[in-house]
């Protein structure tokens, strides 16, 4: 506590400090919205010139855009099915249907309150207990883990979203074998490619997400214009009631959980907490047909999952020097531009600069709330513009994020190019969120694979000799079983047009 | 059992042909990998193998719904189908195609000259007619665009390499920086 008063007092006795925290806010959340120009854009932008400030405030700089960031792309994944970032698609499967219900304002102010919820316990966990969590962590939890996750994690998806189940596995599997493109994760073999370049690096999912939730859906509601159907979503700015919020408490709880552990693994991160989160709220859920149409605890789940995940992202980078992700990895550079060696030495050698991150991590997940709430007053309003003014700028917003990625007009043309086969896709009853986890999980799932089965030398007994493995395995065969019995006897309930949509 | 329907048969023909063909080219990358067993084609090819089973077990469960389906009024099948005007249809194929027209021309005659076109087009194909809203709309736009990605992030946006279309979008840059 004292180490903390500690911090606080550093980072804000300082008007330089302040002004850079609320920078970092504020960036991070605009930057955040914009597909496509994550807050990696800007913390790559501002790499150079951290040198310049104290290596505490360049830091907590850092620190405070991923907290921000992560919970930027909500308000646009909601508002326009735009998810800002991949850890935000998940927020989009029942965040935008609310929108289309009239739900906009509830949406977003849940997405407000569980970022700041499940970023703040993330930060007070990642103080209480950053040196242990990271010793049992990366003893504990290696490649075997990461995939059994993966496999979990896809097993559930298969059933969100698709008219049947094996239409779900259909969605899933497409993605997967859209991640196969490029080089092999082992050998680095062109696999698909067909003699082009552009593929060899395979295929970006930035493009690929825009175009399958923000194009496809421009498409879809304009296609309801040419055909007399359209129906404009109705304003409504109320926020959840808080007895709408103590119905969800245990599945708040759960993602704070999972998007804690799923933060720690090294190369997972905020991405696999949002969808293991989603996931399991369809899982755990008495009603998980309803999830993709407009279920408030979907919002709640992902939202406060990938929030949860950025705390425990400091774990393996401040205790063990690892980063988890492009981010943390750019906060080693900024460790190496001060002369510091991030690892278990930086709690001896530098403990006000951690406990000045900590406490900032802290400050901008309660900031969320506020500037979340302000934002959510404000940015709704958009949804009272006509649709066919709307839909060109949505385009142009995102042709401009895919491009932005790579500097490529290729990767224009690929998000139109999955923006229509999202289009009909969504029209025969697939699932647009089941082809989108398994293209960005099944590279981390191949590569993982790869590397447990070489570490078990390949055989499958060792490999369930590792307990969470096996219980991640045997969890995900079991729903698969459960499932697919449910599908042979009929019992799945036929999801209506709107969930096909999502 | 009830016979399939076309679109039934065309949707097990796409998943089970897609799924040879990922097979097909999967041979050329089969090799081995010295310190991988399972190689650069273990992976995607235990994905095809699962896609043509889900293809498979799709085919059955569509055929035992239509079974059960068989019975409904075809009365009633034909009132729940919209109508679909060839109008229409040809305006939505227009609505798919231009934004991606518009993205394979952007290397050629450059985003800055393109998308205000490309607005004002997409307006009234979208049923716009409004002069005033034909012109101010892609105004508005377009404006935003250029000062939120170009004068404050520095986004380098294509500018085309074609002559006319390549010394307007260098023109308007040093304009606006």
């Amino acid at each position: 506590m004292e180490d903390f008063l500690q911090g606080t007092l550093t980072l804000f006795g300082n008007p330089t400090s302040v002004m850079i925290f609320v920078g970092g806010l504020l960036g991070g959340m605009l930057f955040g919205a914009v597909p496509g120009i994550s807050m990696l854009t800007l913390a790559a932008i501002i790499l150079p010139f951290t040198g310049n400030l104290t290596a505490s405030d360049a830091i907590m700089l850092y620190s405070v855009i991923y907290c921000t960031g992560v919970f930027g792309g909500a308000i646009t994944a909601i508002l326009f099915n735009i998810p800002g970032a991949p850890e935000n698609a998940p927020t989009a499967f029942d965040g935008y249907p609310m929108t289309r219900k009239g739900q906009a304002g509830k949406a977003v102010g849940a997405a407000v309150l569980c970022s700041a919820f499940g970023g703040t316990c993330s930060a007070l966990l990642m103080m209480a207990a950053t040196a242990t969590i990271a010793d049992w962590a990366i003893s504990a939890l290696g490649p075997p883990e990461i995939f059994a996750l993966v496999f979990f994690g896809l097993a559930v998806a298969s059933s969100v979203g698709a008219s049947t189940l094996w239409k779900g596995w259909l969605s899933v599997l497409l993605g997967l074998m859209v991640a196969t493109v490029g080089m092999d994760p082992v050998g680095g073999l062109r696999r698909y490619d067909f003699g082009f370049t552009y593929l060899l690096a395979g295929i970006h999912f930035i493009p690929t997400i825009l175009g399958f939730f923000a194009v496809s859906e421009v498409f879809v509601q304009l296609e309801k214009r040419v055909r007399g159907t359209y129906e404009a979503p109705k304003v409504n700015l109320d926020f959840p009631s808080f007895a709408e919020f103590w119905k969800l408490k245990l599945a708040v709880v759960r993602s704070v959980v999972i998007g804690f552990f799923a933060g720690i693994l090294p190369g997972i991160g905020a991405v696999l907490a949002a969808f293991m989160g989603y996931n399991e709220a369809v899982r755990w859920s008495k009603t998980p047909e309803r999830f993709g149409t407009g279920e408030l605890e979907g919002v709640v789940s992902s939202e406060t999952a990938n929030n949860a995940a950025t705390g425990a992202a400091m774990i393996p980078l401040l205790a063990l020097g690892l980063p988890g992700g492009a981010l943390t990895a750019m906060m080693i550079g900024v460790f190496q531009i001060h002369g510091i060696e991030a690892g278990p030495l930086v709690f001896i050698n530098s403990k006000d600069l951690v406990w000045v991150v900590f406490s900032a991590m802290f400050f901008a997940n309660i900031s969320i709330f506020f500037l979340g709430w302000l934002q959510t007053k404000t940015v709704v309003h958009l949804l009272r513009v006509p649709f066919h003014f709307l839909a060109p700028a949505i385009l142009l917003f995102g042709s401009v994020g895919a491009y932005a990625v790579r500097g490529l007009a290729l990767d224009v043309l690929v998000m139109f190019g999955a923006g229509i086969l999202a289009f009909f896709l969504r029209r025969s009853g697939y699932s647009v969120a089941g082809i989108v986890l398994g293209l960005i999980l099944g590279k981390i799932g191949e590569q993982n694979f790869a590397q447990a089965m070489q570490m078990v030398h390949y055989d499958p007994v060792t490999f369930m000799s590792r307990p969470i493995a096996a219980l991640l395995l045997v969890g995900g065969a079991l729903t698969i079983a459960v499932n697919v019995v449910k599908a042979f006897r009929g019992t799945r309930v036929s999801v209506d047009d709107e969930t096909a949509e999502a | 059992m009830a016979r399939p329907t076309r679109s039934q048969i065309l949707e097990a023909a796409f998943w089970i042909g897609f799924a040879a063909l990922a097979y097909a080219f999967s041979h050329t990358f089969d090799r081995e990998i010295e310190i991988y067993r399972f190689g650069a084609s273990g992976w995607p090819r235990v994905v095809i193998l699962l896609i043509a089973f889900a293809a498979v077990c799709q085919i059955f469960q569509s055929l035992r719904e239509s079974r059960k389906n068989a019975g409904r009024a075809v009365e009633q099948i034909a009132e729940t189908v919209p109508e679909r005007k060839l109008e229409d249809s040809l305006r939505i194929t227009a609505v798919l195609g231009l934004p991606v027209l518009y993205a394979a021309l952007l290397d050629i005659s450059g985003f800055y000259f393109t998308t205000p076109i490309f607005i004002a087009a997409y307006l009234w194909l979208n049923g716009e007619r409004r002069l005033p809203w034909l012109i101010g709309v892609p105004v508005f736009i377009y404006t935003v665009l250029l000062t939120v990605f170009t004068k404050l992030l520095y986004i380098g946006l294509p500018i085309g390499y074609v002559r006319p279309f390549y010394d307007f979008s260098n023109w308007l840059l040093v304009l606006i920086k």
